[in-house]
């Protein structure tokens, strides 16, 4: 096996490799905006999907969801930024990443709970993809899951180059033809008929839940960041593909979306279903390729994380082959019927995964700055740091006990915590001054 | 610049031309037509079809180069195009 944190090779990897266990070498590299591409695709489907209905329907004013937009996400380009430089430095993936802080048999232990978490919400885009498609084109529904996978596999089984693809298609369908659409419905909405348009006097007492809930809901995707990033060839290329996804991705598609929904939900529709709402504005054919694209362009990055973290788990198996085996088990647990029991069970689990954003910038921009080496594991030869699982057992505690509460800002509170209670506990290998 | 380079970058051109009639029909052309007619459908979907192939060789005419399918080549900063042999 190569080392999986040696220097890029230039021999011939072939199409299916990803560059999953060794870093991506110079000639790979991809331009900012493709990169923004792969991220915008990410959000496509929380943001664009789910939040533009439930946006529409919520009875809160548009400026008071705008800036809960804004300065959520203001919050979160300081993740993605600090965290995906880390990827663009290492050229690794995250599971690779997390070898740093736990180790390498501790970062197993990591993947391992980050594949029981996520594969819930790979296997959700699945099962929205085949309703989708039975939808709009009336196939049988026990038929539809197995399309729904092909479809999956089709544009993850390459990693980086085939997600690549389908977003250089479907992002400039989303904010070119989908954003006239957006403005053609826009003008047929009677909008006094909803929350949007709300007169002032409502902003504060829902200001702190809204920012919460942006900042709630994204925080996990940015300790996810060097697996794109690590195919960025800079710093700077990480910023400016992290701040165009962000932006556009989560408040256009979101504005976007409300005003299909405002077009085509009456307000006493008691369910955003964002199948019905796209094909009742756009038709049967377009409305339904358009809801596919959609929630495909972010269900092939969950399964193409998944499949990295698996590779780190099992290294001599090739990234692809894990892939479709993660595709066939989210089958599976789809014909089984527990995919919204499972979905109860990852739903309990996000409250850990604030922690990690908070170590990754401990272990990457403080700790340096306090003379503890970012190898300090591997010069060690510290398999297994037990260490980083104390912080992010307090913050666990600490986010849930805050979610609990109803305080503001729980996965925020989770995050600083670790980064703290991580670098005050990493001084132990602090090297001795000369 | 090579042959590759140079049907590479013509591809592009064409996809941006596509990309542009997609944008007409399927963006402008609407607001002429009312939701659920069939120049509306026709206009959204002849728009989307156009406009989709527009934009797979403007920003992915990597998928017309046999080198990205072999793997040993990806268009990006510095490498925008295969070199010759």
């Amino acid at each position: 096996m190569s080392n999986p944190l040696s220097s890029g090779s230039s021999k011939e990897k072939g199409f299916l490799y990803d560059w999953e266990t060794e870093r991506v070498p110079e000639n790979m590299t991809r331009p900012w905006w493709n990169l923004a591409y792969i991220e915008m695709g990410l959000f496509a489907s929380g943001f664009g999907v789910m939040m533009g209905g439930l946006f529409a329907g919520g009875n809160w004013p548009w400026y008071s969801i705008l800036s809960w937009l804004i300065i959520g996400n203001l919050i979160l380009l300081v993740f993605y930024v600090l965290i995906g430089s880390i990827g663009a430095k290492e050229r690794v993936p995250t599971p690779y990443i997390a070898e740093k802080i736990f180790g390498s048999y501790g970062a197993k232990l990591f993947n391992a709970l980050l594949l029981v978490g996520i594969l819930a919400w790979a296997a959700l885009g699945i099962h929205q993809i085949a309703l989708a498609i039975t939808t709009f084109t009336g196939i049988s529904p026990d038929i539809t899951p197995v399309i729904a996978v092909l479809l999956v596999l089709l544009s993850s089984i390459a990693g980086y180059k085939t997600i690549a693809l389908l977003s250089e298609i479907a992002i400039p369908f989303f904010y070119m033809l989908i954003l006239m659409w957006a403005i053609y419905f826009g003008f047929k909405v009677n909008w006094n008929a909803w929350g949007l348009n709300q007169p002032w006097g409502g902003y504060w007492p829902t200001f702190w839940s809204g920012v919460t809930f942006v900042v709630g809901l994204n925080i996990l995707a940015s300790f996810l960041c060097p697996n794109w990033s690590r195919y960025a060839k800079s710093t700077k290329d990480v910023a400016k593909a992290a701040t165009t996804a962000l932006f556009t991705g989560m408040i256009l598609l979101s504005f976007l979306m409300s005003t299909f929904a405002a077009y085509a939900l009456t307000p006493q529709d008691t369910f955003a279903d964002p199948s019905v709402i796209l094909t009742r504005c756009l038709g049967p054919l377009i409305g339904g390729i358009s809801i596919v694209l959609l929630i495909w362009t972010t269900a092939d990055n969950d399964f193409w994380y998944l499949s990295l973290s698996t590779v780190q788990l099992y290294p001599k198996i090739a990234r692809w082959i894990y892939n479709i085996v993660l595709l066939v088990g989210s089958l599976i647990i789809i014909y089984a019927g527990v995919l919204y029991r499972y979905i109860d069970f990852a739903s309990l689990l996000a409250v850990i995964w604030s922690a990690i954003p908070g170590m990754l910038i401990a272990h990457y921009y403080v700790l340096p700055r306090m003379r503890v080496h970012v190898d300090v594991l591997k010069e060690r030869n510290i398999r297994f740091n037990v260490i980083p699982f104390i912080p992010w057992a307090i913050a666990a505690v600490i986010a849930y006990y805050m979610n609990q509460e109803g305080l503001p800002f729980p996965e925020l509170a989770a995050a600083i915590t670790a980064l703290i209670l991580y670098s005050l506990l990493m001084l132990i290998y602090r090297e001795r001054g000369e | 610049m090579g042959k590759k380079a140079q049907r590479l970058r013509m591809i592009r051109r064409v996809g941006v031309v596509l990309m542009s009639l997609g944008f007409l029909i399927g963006g402008l052309l609407i607001f002429t037509a009312e939701p659920g007619t069939t120049m509306f459908t026709a206009y959204t979907g002849f728009g989307t079809l156009v406009f989709s192939l527009g934009s797979l060789m403007t920003f992915g005419y990597e998928a017309f180069a046999s080198e990205f399918w072999k793997g040993t080549w990806v268009p990006g900063p510095g490498h925008e195009y295969p070199d010759d042999p």
